[in-house]
């Protein structure tokens, strides 16, 4: 399998003197999903605001198929799409504005938007508030609204902050479908969360980040062999990491 | 901290805030105020003595004054999470919204106050010369302006801004009846109005009886009030986003339809629909109607040209704060798309409005003088203004805030 993204020896966080991550080094691979765990303020959002291209590196290298944001901004961005944790989103566009500037920006052509669009409108139960503005949304069909632009543009990589943050039963099954096809079709996903049950079930490679490093990595079977813990779940392995039973 | 104490907490934490930002205004622009009064001095006694006898005085100081009268805001201070807290001790707030009451009545009144003070010489001069009359007048206005402030406190305890516009518009016509009256020392007229104004207020307390304490449009009319003020604020210094509900846009958002699917024109997109649906959109079409009413009624060419060039410059003075708004959109920062894009559309929007504005205020200019010679001369000057000041003035503003962010 290609590498989509390759973080190597990124070191990076808000001031100079402490940096929030250190010398993380890591790739996302095209067909597979790798899940970022760790604590709140593990260096998580910090390790996507960097992969994002949102802050600069104090040392290392990002890339996206050998591309960094700084020497092709476009190029490298027109390979991702991001799903924030929180909705982010312009309150004076309604849904389909949303994805019709989505699909503008990404060079999608109104044919394409429209095959696209019309099964995620009906899989996520959103078919009846395009025209609606966000602010009358709930916070889940606000993530809905999220999810929807990023898979329209069927980039090589997902980035993804906790999925499944405030969406429903139905949302969530959807959005793990989705994932799964996207997946087959070949892209990366690269998916931060805390709920290590969904983690272990369809995720195939695990990060674990501690106090901004990267304390373990691998597939399920290989942090098992590491921590040895043959027929331990993820939820126990991690804690293992965390607790620093495996050096 | 004690429930009655609450009010003056947070009207003291209010107005150190506001005191700050205004304290650094006034450092910076101190000279526009200055400006306006010297050219009010020299213009104003021109303009009274050009004023035809026939224009109708005391029925446009009535339409403005009742305007001033019935577009009431309300400050209550209230906040998103008073909700949770202050919800629960309702009954016990009445000195709480007492105290609101006089502050907004109080901040109202001054502006009413101030533009009192301004119409004073054309009153004097073309409705009644005696002071006293005027002084009276004024005092009547303040009582009418708090019975437009209850009766606004009132409407923002129903659910759903028809009821509220429907309100406003009651409350308007009421004004214009009463102002009108007062001018014209009109006794059935004023009869009349008090008459209506009592029958309204019946009518309404009567329907308020069944209502509770709406919590959800009080601090939504905050959020407007702030949203304004950040508007505002947003022409004098760099300020994040202005924080504003979306605005009806009348249909004008369509307008970006035609440009949907081309991705060279995504940000011309995202720029028609966030300008039309911003406060700054509200901003320009109040100005370009007072700039068409301008150019409608001067005849003399200099003032013409000089209000009609004015009027650009304010409108293009408005338009230069919404370039914060685009560069503080998040997913815009996430774009593949070269920033030059951002740029080239809010220039060439801004242009394309600026000369929108300036043929609507030609327009009424030639209804007004009908010379070909003035329209050539007018539309000379108004491209000029537009171009230089979108590609040379909000040019180089651009320039200087983006050197700003990159040295942070």
């Amino acid at each position: 399998m290609k590498p989509i993204l390759k973080i190597d020896g990124v070191t990076g966080g808000y001031g100079t003197t402490k940096p929030t991550i250190r010398d993380l080094h890591f790739t996302v691979h095209e067909g597979e999903i790798v899940a970022l765990i760790g604590l709140n303020g593990a260096g998580k959002s910090t390790t996507i605001k960097h992969i994002l291209g949102l802050m600069k590196p104090i040392q290392g290298r990002i890339t996206i198929y050998d591309q960094s944001v700084f020497e092709a901004p476009d190029i490298y961005r027109s390979n991702y799409a991001y799903i924030p944790e929180t909705p982010i989103y312009y309150k004076e566009l309604t849904l389909w504005e949303h994805l019709e500037l989505t699909a503008m920006v990404y060079g999608i052509s109104k044919e394409e938007m429209v095959k696209r669009v019309t099964p995620l409108l009906s899989r996520f139960n959103m078919e009846k508030k395009e025209r609606l503005f966000p602010e009358h949304f709930s916070k889940g069909m606000r993530q809905k609204m999220m999810i929807m632009m990023a898979f329209l543009i069927q980039p090589a990589l997902y980035i993804i902050d906790e999925p499944l943050m405030g969406l429903d039963p139905l949302g969530i099954r959807s959005l793990l479908s989705l994932l799964k096809e996207e997946r087959d079709r070949g892209a990366g996903i690269l998916m931060s969360t805390h709920i290590l049950s969904t983690a272990e079930r369809y995720c195939d490679r695990f990060i674990i980040i501690h106090e901004g490093e990267i304390v373990g990595q691998g597939s399920l079977e290989e942090l098992r062999k590491a921590a040895n813990l043959s027929t331990a779940s993820l939820d126990e392995i991690y804690l293992n990491y965390i607790e620093g039973s495996v050096t | 901290m004690e429930l009655k104490d609450l009010w003056e907490r947070r009207f003291n934490q209010f107005i150190s805030a506001r005191m700050i930002v205004l304290r650094r205004i006034a450092n910076g622009y101190m000279i526009l105020p200055v400006l306006l009064i010297i050219f009010g001095l020299y213009y104003y006694p021109i303009f009274i003595e050009w004023l035809p006898q026939e224009f109708p005085v005391k029925m446009v100081v009535s339409i403005i004054l009742a305007f001033i009268n019935s577009t009431v805001g309300y400050r209550s201070l209230l906040q998103e999470a008073d909700l949770f807290y202050l919800l629960p001790v309702e009954t016990r707030l009445k000195a709480y919204f007492t105290r609101s009451f006089i502050y907004n009545w109080a901040v109202q009144s001054l502006f009413l106050i101030s533009f009192i003070v301004v119409i004073s010489p054309l009153y004097i001069a073309r409705i009644d010369s005696d002071t006293s009359h005027l002084l009276l007048f004024a005092l009547i206005l303040l009582i009418i302006k708090g019975w437009n402030l209850a009766i606004h406190w009132y409407a923002l305890q129903f659910t759903g801004s028809n009821v509220r516009r429907i309100f406003l518009l009651l409350r308007l016509l009421i004004n214009i009846m009463l102002i009108y009256g007062l001018l014209r020392h009109s006794i059935p007229l004023i009869g009349l109005g008090v008459s209506c104004a009592a029958a309204f207020t019946f009518l309404q307390q009567a329907l308020v009886k069944k209502l509770t304490l709406n919590w959800h449009q009080l601090i939504q009319a905050e959020k407007r009030l702030d949203a304004r003020f950040d508007v505002w604020l947003s022409l004098f210094m760099d300020t994040p986003q202005p924080r504003s509900g979306v605005k009806r846009d009348w249909g004008m958002s369509s307008i970006a339809r035609s440009l949907a699917f081309i991705p060279q024109k995504a940000y011309h997109y995202l720029f028609i629909k966030l300008f039309f649906r911003t406060e700054i959109s509200g901003m320009i079409v109040r100005i370009t109607i007072i700039g068409m009413i301008l150019t409608f009624i001067i005849s003399e060419i200099r003032l013409l040209i000089l209000a009609y060039m004015g009027i650009l410059l304010i409108a293009g003075i408005q338009l230069s704060s919404f370039w914060q708004v685009l560069i503080h959109q998040y997913w815009v920062k996430l774009y593949p798309l070269p920033a030059a894009y951002l740029k080239k559309a809010y220039l060439e929007n801004a242009f394309i409005l600026l000369i929108s504005i300036g043929l609507l205020l030609l327009l009424t200019a030639m209804l007004n003088m009908k010379s070909f010679l003035l329209l050539v001369l007018m539309s000379m000057i108004g491209g000029l203004v537009a171009y230089a000041f979108t590609f040379l003035y909000l040019k180089r503003k651009i320039k200087l805030s983006q050197n700003h962010f990159k040295s942070q």
